[in-house]
C-alpha cells in the first residue's frame, strides 16, 4: 500500500483528542514514515482538504453549517474513522439530548437570547454520515489510534476489544470498589482498552468508552441502587458520556424513564 | 517418616532464610488486596488470613503472557519461554498455600501438563516449589472446599504444615523437592515424636468434623444434564452483570485468547495470550461468524456445565474446588452453592 493521506479534523469537542495525537511522541516520527498527514490544522499549516485515504473525525455535530461540512467531508474520504467518544457517542453535551433543549438554553441565554439559537441535537457522527470505524476513550486512546494505522497499513481488520473494564482490572489485580466499597463504578457495562486506567488509581470508572457488548444496564442499575445511588445519579453517570450509545439509549428510554421523569429524549425543531 | 517438627516462631526464620536462596511468593497486602507476590521478609506476609484473591494459576499462567517475536516474512524469530527458563535459574517458592488452591492447581496441571503439553505453562510451574498450610476449620463463610473434596490435596505440593498444637506445626515433605528444603535449614526443625504423631492424626480427626458438606457433588454432572432446561438459569442470568469477575478469580478457569501486537515498523510482532472469560459475547464466536453461545442465558449455563459435568468427567477430578472466590468477588451476589441448589431443586 502506498502512503496513504491521512486527515485528522475536530467538530464540537475539546479538541483533546488531536492534542492526544500529539502526545505520541515517541511514535509520532515513524508515524510519518508510515503516513502523509495532509490535513491537521491544530498541529500544521499548509492543511489539504482531501481526498483522504483514512479521515479521522473527532467532536459531534451540534448545528447545520457542521453537518454540511461533516457530509462534505465524507465525500472526499475513502475510510472515515470516528475518534473520541463525542464523535462515537454525543459525548459529555449529549446529555442535553435527554433535557428540556429550551429551557437549557435559556437558563444560558435569557429567554430572548435564547430565541437566537434553534434546537439541534448532539449527534454523534454515525447519525449523519456512515462510520468505518471507531476509536473509543475521552480522549482518544493514542495507542489504540496507533493500532488501528497499523493494521490498516498490513491489511487487517482492527477489531474492539469487547470486553468490560472488569477484565483488565481483576487481571491488574485491583480492590473492586464497586463491590468492597460502594463507590459506584461503570466498569462492568463499559468497553474496556484502557487498561483500567481509573480504577488502578482507585477511582470508579466513569464510562468513557460507551458500552461493552451486550452491555448489561438493567443488572447495572440495579446495583448501582443497591449501593445508594438515587435515581438521579443512575441517570447522570449512564448518561455522563453516552448519550447517543445505542445500548444506552435503549436502556434510558424503555426501562429508565418511568424512574427518571426529567428524562426527555428532545426531538428537533422543524426547519 | 522425614516429617519434622517447628514452632511457630521459627515459621518466620524459615521464610526468612528461604527468601536468601529462592525467590518466594506469597500472600500479601497490596492496595487492600490479598495478593500473592514476591515478599522480601516474612513480616510481609499475611499468615492464617483469606486467600489470595487471584489464585496460584497466575504464577504459571499470568493474566497476559507474551509467547514469541515474530516477523511478518521470517516468521517465529524469539520464544519467550527458552529465555525463562535459561535466565531465570532460582527456583521459586510459594509459601501458604491453602489445600483447595493446591487442589485447584492440580486441575490446572491435569489440563496443561498432563492432557496437553503446555510448554508456557510447564516453564513456569517445573520451577516452582509449593509450602502449603493445612486448614483446619473453614476458613470464611463462602468456603465449601469439603463439598468439593479439594479439602485434602494428595499431591501438586512439596510441604504441608500442620498446626497441632498451639503455635506447633508438623511439616511433612511430600516430594524430594520438599524434603530438600527442609534439609537446607536442618537448625530450624527437630524430630517428630511418636507423640508429635499421635497429636497430628488427633488433629486430622477434628479438622474431619469441622467440615460439613453443603453439596453432594456425587451424581451432580447427570443432575445437571437433565436439568438442562431449568428456569433457574435464566432467573441467575437477570441477575448476572456478565463481568466475568468470577473466572478471573476462579483457581480452574483457564481460559486464553491469543492476540498479535505489531510494531511500527508493520514488519515484526509479538503474540501474546492473555486470559479470556466464558461469559464474554464473542468467546464462542468462530471462524465464518457463527456463535454458539449467543444467548447470555447459555453463557451463564456454560460455566457451570463445564466446571461440573465436562472438567469430572474427562480428566476426573472436581472442576470447582469451592474456595468461593467467586462468591467472593462477585458485584452481584451470585452464589454458586445457591445456583446448583435452585437448579436441582426444580422439579
Amino acid at each position: 500500500m502506498a502512503k496513504p493521506q491521512i486527515g485528522i479534523v475536530g467538530f464540537t469537542g475539546c479538541a483533546g483528542c488531536q492534542l492526544s495525537l500529539l502526545d505520541l511522541e515517541d511514535e509520532l516520527l515513524d508515524l510519518l514514515n508510515l503516513v502523509d498527514i495532509i490535513d491537521f490544522r491544530m498541529a500544521m499549516t499548509g492543511n489539504k482538504e482531501g481526498p483522504y485515504d483514512i479521515l479521522f473525525v473527532e467532536g459531534s455535530i451540534v448545528n447545520d453549517k457542521q453537518e454540511e461540512e461533516i457530509k462534505e467531508l465524507r465525500k472526499k474520504a475513502t475510510v472515515l474513522v470516528a475518534m473520541g467518544s463525542c464523535a462515537c457517542f454525543g459525548g459529555v453535551q449529549a446529555m442535553r439530548n435527554y433535557r428540556d433543549d429550551k429551557k437549557i438554553r435559556e437558563a444560558a441565554y435569557g429567554k430572548e437570547g435564547a430565541k437566537n439559537f434553534p434546537v439541534f441535537q448532539v449527534k454523534p457522527i454515525n447519525k449523519v454520515v456512515d462510520v468505518d470505524h471507531y476509536l473509543l476513550e475521552c480522549p482518544v486512546n493514542k495507542y489504540e489510534f496507533l493500532d488501528f494505522v497499523k493494521y490498516v497499513l498490513i491489511g487487517g481488520t482492527p477489531k474492539l476489544p469487547n470486553l468490560p473494564v472488569c477484565h483488565q482490572c481483576k487481571a491488574l489485580e485491583n480492590r473492586c470498589i464497586f463491590l468492597e466499597d460502594n463507590i459506584i463504578c461503570m466498569g462492568p457495562v463499559i468497553q474496556a482498552g484502557c487498561g483500567a486506567l481509573c480504577p488502578s488509581h482507585g477511582m470508579p470508572c466513569d464510562g468513557c468508552r460507551g458500552s461493552t457488548l451486550e452491555a448489561a444496564y438493567q443488572q447495572q442499575v440495579d446495583l448501582m441502587i443497591k449501593k445508594g445511588a438515587s435515581v438521579q445519579d443512575v441517570s447522570r453517570f449512564v448518561l455522563k458520556y453516552n448519550g447517543e450509545d445505542p445500548q444506552v439509549k435503549d436502556f434510558l428510554l424503555k426501562a429508565w424513564q418511568e424512574q427518571d421523569k426529567n428524562l426527555q429524549y428532545g426531538e428537533e425543531e422543524e426547519k | 517418616m522425614t516429617s519434622k517438627i517447628i514452632s511457630r516462631e521459627k515459621i518466620s526464620n524459615f521464610v526468612d532464610s528461604m527468601i536468601n536462596d529462592f525467590i518466594v511468593i506469597a500472600t500479601t497486602n497490596k492496595n487492600n488486596v490479598p495478593t500473592l507476590m514476591e515478599i522480601s521478609s516474612f513480616e510481609e506476609v499475611l499468615f492464617d488470613t483469606e486467600l489470595p484473591m487471584i489464585p496460584l494459576k497466575k504464577l504459571f499462567h499470568p493474566a497476559q503472557q507474551d509467547l514469541f517475536k515474530f516477523s511478518r516474512t521470517k516468521g517465529i524469530t524469539e520464544i519467550y519461554m527458552l529465555k525463562t527458563t535459561k535466565d531465570i535459574e532460582t527456583k521459586v517458592v510459594v509459601f501458604g498455600v491453602r489445600p483447595c488452591d493446591i487442589t485447584g492447581n492440580n486441575v490446572l496441571d491435569e489440563i496443561f501438563k498432563e492432557n496437553f503439553r503446555d510448554d508456557y505453562y510447564l516453564a513456569l510451574r517445573d520451577r516452582t516449589l509449593i509450602v502449603g498450610i493445612n486448614c483446619l476449620k473453614p476458613c470464611y463463610e463462602n468456603c465449601f472446599c469439603e463439598s468439593m473434596n479439594s479439602n485434602d490435596p494428595k499431591s501438586g505440593y512439596d510441604l504441608m504444615f500442620t498446626e497441632i498444637a498451639k503455635d506447633q506445626y508438623l511439616v511433612v515433605p511430600n516430594t524430594d523437592g520438599g524434603k530438600r528444603i527442609m534439609e537446607l535449614y536442618p537448625e530450624l526443625f527437630e524430630d517428630a515424636t511418636e507423640e508429635h504423631y499421635d497429636k497430628y492424626i488427633r488433629t486430622l480427626e477434628l479438622k474431619d468434623n469441622n467440615f460439613k458438606k453443603d453439596i453432594l457433588v456425587e451424581g451432580l454432572p447427570s443432575e445437571l444434564e437433565d436439568k438442562f432446561e431449568s428456569k433457574a438459569w435464566r432467573k441467575y442470568t437477570k441477575d448476572c452483570l456478565f463481568c466475568g469477575s468470577c473466572t478471573f478469580v476462579c483457581p480452574t478457569c483457564y481460559c486464553y485468547n491469543v492476540k498479535d501486537k505489531i510494531a511500527i515498523d508493520l514488519e515484526h510482532g509479538i503474540r501474546l495470550r492473555e486470559w479470556d472469560s466464558c461469559y464474554y459475547p464473542e468467546f464462542a464466536k468462530v471462524a465464518g461468524g457463527h456463535d454458539f453461545r449467543h444467548e447470555k442465558e447459555r453463557r451463564f449455563r456454560y460455566r457451570y456445565l463445564h466446571k461440573f459435568i465436562d472438567i469430572p468427567r474427562r480428566y476426573n477430578v472436581e472442576g470447582c474446588v469451592g474456595c468461593g472466590r467467586c462468591i467472593t468477588y462477585c458485584p452481584a451476589d451470585i452464589d454458586v452453592r445457591e445456583v446448583l441448589e435452585d437448579v436441582r431443586g426444580e422439579s
